[in-house]
């Protein structure tokens, strides 16, 4: 008797409880933002009531003293706009500030300008429809596009609508190890993006010239253990609409034999010519790209703008730049990508106006002179080129006029990348191509083998993600 | 055999063991007091070959942290990286902040979890084992999952970008404390509340004068891992805090890395080196409470 | 509250739904308050949210979209799931056994007499409290192939090392020794429960004629059983949910031989946006762990001995 009052009055307690936390719940059900699943086809719905005054908040990262940089940028800002008040939100960069970003934006309280700097770029919001489009401001204050790089601004549009501004350029170029090249009786890498001698063919025989067992020294590093593996022979996974719409739709990686052969090349370098690191080597120094060739022992490797500063601190050697090398035979152009970010802007939010004069801002050359250039890499403007080798060669007063002239020429002989300029990458990316990728590192399979025992899910894949995106 | 005693007389059963026990005991246990340093010694040894790494790491310039070949000793012992790396990020502030919040989490952990698991061990209820298997499971759900739906209530109570949410679910208890706790409290004969009972003691006064007394170890480990758990929590502050000023180490350290390939290793090593202290400090001192057989008197046999 | 009413139910021993077991009831819940409140603030709306979500599509950013079993449907055909609870289970098979050993072990030897036994408390207790991404990337340079420290001390033995985290059959016990390292953590709770057993069972052992051995097994095991189970469910439900070494290290390669469950749980939810089908999956790991858990306890039922327990 005893044990039954007890359980009917636990029970009911019970009941009370899951009702009141239901009713919690529902209270606290995500603030629907406006325009959830409808395309963002041209802004017909009124924006959101306008607060002048309000404050615009700016989601900005944090890494390694990039804060400095914003900080100095959006002061300038502040002191040009009086009017305007910034609130800055830093977080760290990658995954958190998208999770940051995300949470932003299921509480409420979206920012105005963000900047992923990782793999889920601004489309992947728009498809959403939460990107704000910036054209109706693109042609009021006739902000002038012909500065930007082409290929960047063509990835800024989504469904016609500019939806995001190119904010920096990272190239990717050669760095070679002088001294290594000198030992071996070779002459230095051409600066010359143009030369079509310097092909890749060329590349896999310098690096078995560069190996040596007796010193540990390796010619190259793994061409690239990732998906740009695919692009070495000028060729492609997917159809070349997947960078104008953004969405991964046509898997072609079976059907081209070109790229089959160059992901067996860079996996030849590694496994029979053993001239290539491992992807087991890398791994231990690939946490925030630190890279082997800082140990002096790879003659050459595809490296990025980014690399620089790290590069700067090598005390023990001397390094060069050089062009990337043509698709054998140059045959076919390169394909290779430049990192680009954006900074964009989510819709709801409070000024809008406001918000728009810092985007603005952002892109322009006053502040692309601060961030980007003064923190390291190269801007997203062609004519801000000769200011960033200025900056560099404070910093590196060694380098020579070719190298610094093959670093503003790297960008022009390069193009957005799959991974945060689309939207569904990230999934396959993780889920399908990566494991094909390190099937073939490990020595599993073939090239050939690996590519097609992984189309059906790929396609599948595809499939899956592209569901509701048109 | 050397023993004290010589007159037959004297010779008692139980006594005569004792010279030779004695003198094998003492020998027994010198053997066993080394041999169990050595194998300690040995397993310490190479629990530290990372820290060593990290200390090594701490000191050197940052070009040559992965330059081959290997050396543990810096080519020029950089004692400059440490303050440099404290003025490279606001550290002082981070490590400030953090210090607020995990002192506030830890009093709050140690008083909570105590008085429930006091109920759990000690005091009947209806539908105790009910809510303990619910509170068994809710160590058991991944918190990414449940993650947004908190996120959102603190929205709702307008904690964001405060401390709030960082310290105030520590005051409600925690289900690895609480479980904790219970298991120790378990271990305390009840007989012991009985007594007390008789003597007319409410449950508090049994909470409060015999178990946490009793219970010193066990409260120090609650302490121990409350403090480790706020300091090192990354992903709370990540999430709650917005305003620079306010955010904590683990986020802060953070700041030296970069994911383009310039992250200040020398400087993260020592930033990390730095961030051990507290924890390690609160370790030392409540070392104190775990002294061997302090634990029962008065209790016969 | 008076306490000689109390006895006199025990001495008569009739069950009755006295004023003072209820009052008792009372102290029960006025003592799991605050327990009880923050669940029903913080975590049982959650809680049940999650569960909701599970059958729901929701990318985060907007609202979700109720699509029924959908998520559970794809769960069963979805073979990353399959690998990653292959993965996991390898790993707590290894990890959790030799973790909990090496912790009793060490906490044995320490407590039973060490010189400078504080320091080595401490340095033992030392790597536990290091948060997790620097101590990776140390780790990750300790087990290069070529150069690490684990390697070239292999090689000066004339071993081999394997290519540790990209390696398909190495990568697991890797980490599982890499799990070891954190012994500290459950050492120190062992060392908190050796310091609860009074010295008199001992004492009486010793006089018994009980040699060391049999002290170990008739006193010191039956005496730590609780702290051992606590140890023990933690140590599954831990090694369940280990996420940010493999986040850091190997993203879950080389090709899935590392995805621990928490990794893809975590890629679901905040790479891929697919909230709802990481909810999803966190039930049905939940629903493994209570199911694990639940058989741990009645397994080992008998043999916990609770010195306090009482009369429920």
């Amino acid at each position: 008797m005893r044990n039954q009052l007890n359980r009917r009055s636990f029970l009911k307690m019970a009941g009370m409880v899951t009702g009141a936390s239901a009713l919690a719940l529902a209270g606290c059900a995500p603030a629907a933002t406006p325009n959830t699943s409808a395309p963002a086809v041209a802004a017909t719905s009124a924006p959101p009531a306008q607060q002048a005054g309000a404050p615009v908040p700016a989601l900005l990262r944090s890494d390694a003293g990039e804060k400095d940089y914003f900080e100095k940028a959006i002061s300038l800002f502040e002191s040009r706009n009086p009017t305007i008040k910034v609130t800055r939100v830093y977080s760290p960069g990658q995954e958190p500030y998208t999770t940051k970003l995300d949470l932003m934006i299921a509480g409420g309280d979206p920012p105005a300008i963000y900047a992923p700097f990782s793999a889920r770029g601004y489309r992947y919001y728009a498809s959403k429809g939460l990107s704000q489009p910036l054209d109706d401001f693109i042609n009021r204050d006739k902000v002038d596009m012909s500065d930007f790089f082409e290929d960047a601004l063509k990835g800024c549009k989504y469904k016609g609508q500019y939806m995001a501004l190119p904010l920096d350029a990272w190239p990717h170029l050669v760095i070679f190890n002088r001294d290594l090249f000198k030992k071996a009786g070779l002459p230095d890498l051409t600066t010359d993006w143009t030369d079509k001698t310097w092909d890749t063919n060329a590349y896999a025989e310098l690096a078995k010239k560069l190996t040596d067992p007796a010193t540990q020294t390796l010619g190259s590093r793994i061409y690239s253990s990732g998906w740009p593996a695919g692009w070495v022979f000028g060729t492609d996974w997917f159809t070349p609409d997947v960078y104008e719409t953004g969405i991964v739709k046509t898997w072609i990686g079976d059907k081209t034999p070109q790229t089959i052969a160059a992901v067996q090349w860079v996996a030849d370098m590694v496994l029979k010519d053993k001239t290539a690191t491992t992807p087991a080597q890398e791994k231990s120094l690939a946490a925030a790209n630190q890279n082997p060739f800082t140990t002096g022992k790879v003659a050459m490797y595809v490296g990025n703008i980014g690399d620089l500063s790290t590069l700067q601190q090598i005390t023990d050697f001397d390094w060069g730049l050089a062009a990337l090398p043509f698709p054998p035979g140059a045959s076919l152009p390169r394909h290779w990508h430049v990192w680009i970010d954006f900074w964009s802007m989510i819709k709801g939010v409070k000024n809008l106006e406001g918000a728009w004069q810092l985007l603005k801002f952002m892109v322009s050359a006053d502040a692309q002179k601060i961030y980007p250039i003064e923190y390291g890499p190269q801007s997203s403007l062609k004519s801000l080129a000769n200011y960033w080798v200025e900056v560099q060669k404070k910093l590196m007063p060694k380098k020579t006029d070719q190298e610094f002239q093959t670093m503003i020429d790297a960008p022009k002989n390069e193009q957005i990348d799959l991974e945060n300029w689309t939207i569904n990458f990230s999934p396959i990316q993780t889920q399908a191509m990566q494991p094909m990728l390190d099937t073939v590192w490990l020595g599993e399979k073939t090239a050939e083998q690996a590519i097609k025992d992984v189309t059906p899910k790929m396609n599948q894949l595809i499939k899956d993600t592209t569901a509701g995106l048109s | 055999m050397t023993a004290t005693t010589t007159s037959h007389a004297d010779y008692h059963p139980t006594e005569a063991e004792r010279p030779i026990w004695y003198k094998r005991k003492s020998v027994r246990k010198r053997i066993s007091l080394w041999s169990n340093t050595i194998i300690i010694l040995l397993g310490a040894l190479i629990l530290m070959v990372p820290l060593a790494w990290m200390l090594s790491t701490s000191l050197k310039a940052n070009g040559e942290v992965f330059h081959l070949p290997i050396s543990w000793i810096p080519r020029k012992i950089l004692f400059q990286n440490y303050p440099d790396a404290i003025t490279y990020v606001p550290f002082p502030t981070y490590y400030r902040n953090s210090l607020f919040i995990a002192s506030l989490s830890v009093i709050g952990a140690v008083l909570s979890s105590s008085l429930v698991a006091f109920a759990f061990a000690r005091l009947r209820g209806p539908g105790k084992n009910i809510l303990f298997i619910i509170l068994l499971s809710t160590l058991m759900l991944p918190s990414e999952v449940t993650l947004v739906p908190i996120y959102l209530i603190m929205r709702n109570l307008g904690w964001l970008d405060s401390y709030r949410p960082l310290i105030v679910p520590y005051w409600f208890g925690g289900a690895f404390y609480i479980f904790l706790l219970r298991q120790f409290f378990m271990t305390i004969p009840s007989e012991l509340d009985d007594a007390a009972k008789i003597d007319g003691a409410t449950f508090w006064d049994i909470y409060w004068r015999i178990m946490l007394p009793l219970s010193k170890p066990a409260l120090a480990t609650v302490a121990i891992f409350a403090f480790y758990d706020s300091w090192n929590d990354f992903r709370s502050p990540l999430i709650y805090l917005n305003s620079d000023n306010l955010l904590t180490l683990p986020v802060g350290l953070s700041s030296y890395m970069s994911t383009l390939g310039n992250t200040h290793w020398n400087y993260l090593m020592a930033a990390t080196l730095l961030t051990l202290i507290p924890p390690l400090l609160i370790f030392f001192f409540t070392q104190r409470f775990f002294i061997q057989g302090a634990i029962l008197t008065g209790l016969k046999g | 509250m008076s306490g000689t009413e109390i006895t006199a139910t025990r001495i008569t021993g009739r069950q009755r739904p006295s004023k003072l077991l209820r009052k008792e009831y009372l102290a029960f819940y006025l003592f799991a308050s605050p327990w009880l409140l923050g669940l029903l603030f913080f975590t049982l709306g959650p809680t049940i949210a999650s569960f909701v979500l599970s059958f729901s599509e929701y990318p985060l950013i907007v609202a979700p979209t109720w699509i029924g079993l959908a998520n559970y449907a794809n769960m069963i055909t979805d073979e990353l799931i399959v690998q990653a609870l292959k993965v996991t289970f390898l790993y707590s098979l290894g990890a959790v056994p030799l973790g909990l050993t090496a912790a009793f072990l060490i906490a044995i030897l320490m407590n039973q007499g060490i010189h400078g036994i504080r320091v080595f408390r401490t340095v033992y207790y030392l790597p536990a409290i290091i948060s997790g991404v620097p101590v990776a990337l140390v780790w990750m340079w300790v087990l290069n192939p070529d150069f690490g420290v684990l390697n070239s001390a292999l090689r000066t033995i004339g071993i081999q090392g394997p290519a540790w985290l990209f390696n398909r059959e190495w990568v697991i016990p890797a980490f599982i020794m890499m799990s070891l390292w954190n012994v500290g953590a459950p050492m120190v709770i062992f060392l908190a429960g050796l310091q609860g057993i009074p010295q008199h069972l001992y004492e009486a052992a010793e006089i018994d004629g009980a040699t060391t051995i049999e002290r170990f097994f008739y006193v010191t095991i039956p005496m730590m059983s609780p702290v051992i189970l606590f140890n023990l469910v933690l140590g599954v439900i831990g090694s369940f949910q280990i996420f940010t070494p493999a986040y850091i290290m190997t993203s879950g390669g080389p090709a899935n031989a590392s995805l621990f469950y928490g990794l893809y749980l975590y890629d679901n939810a905040f790479r891929f946006l697919k909230m709802g089908y990481a909810s999803a999956l966190a039930w049905l790991m939940f629903m493994i762990i209570l199911i694990l858990t639940l058989l741990i306890f009645r397994l080992t039922g008998r043999w916990v001995y609770y010195e306090g327990s009482i009369q429920s």
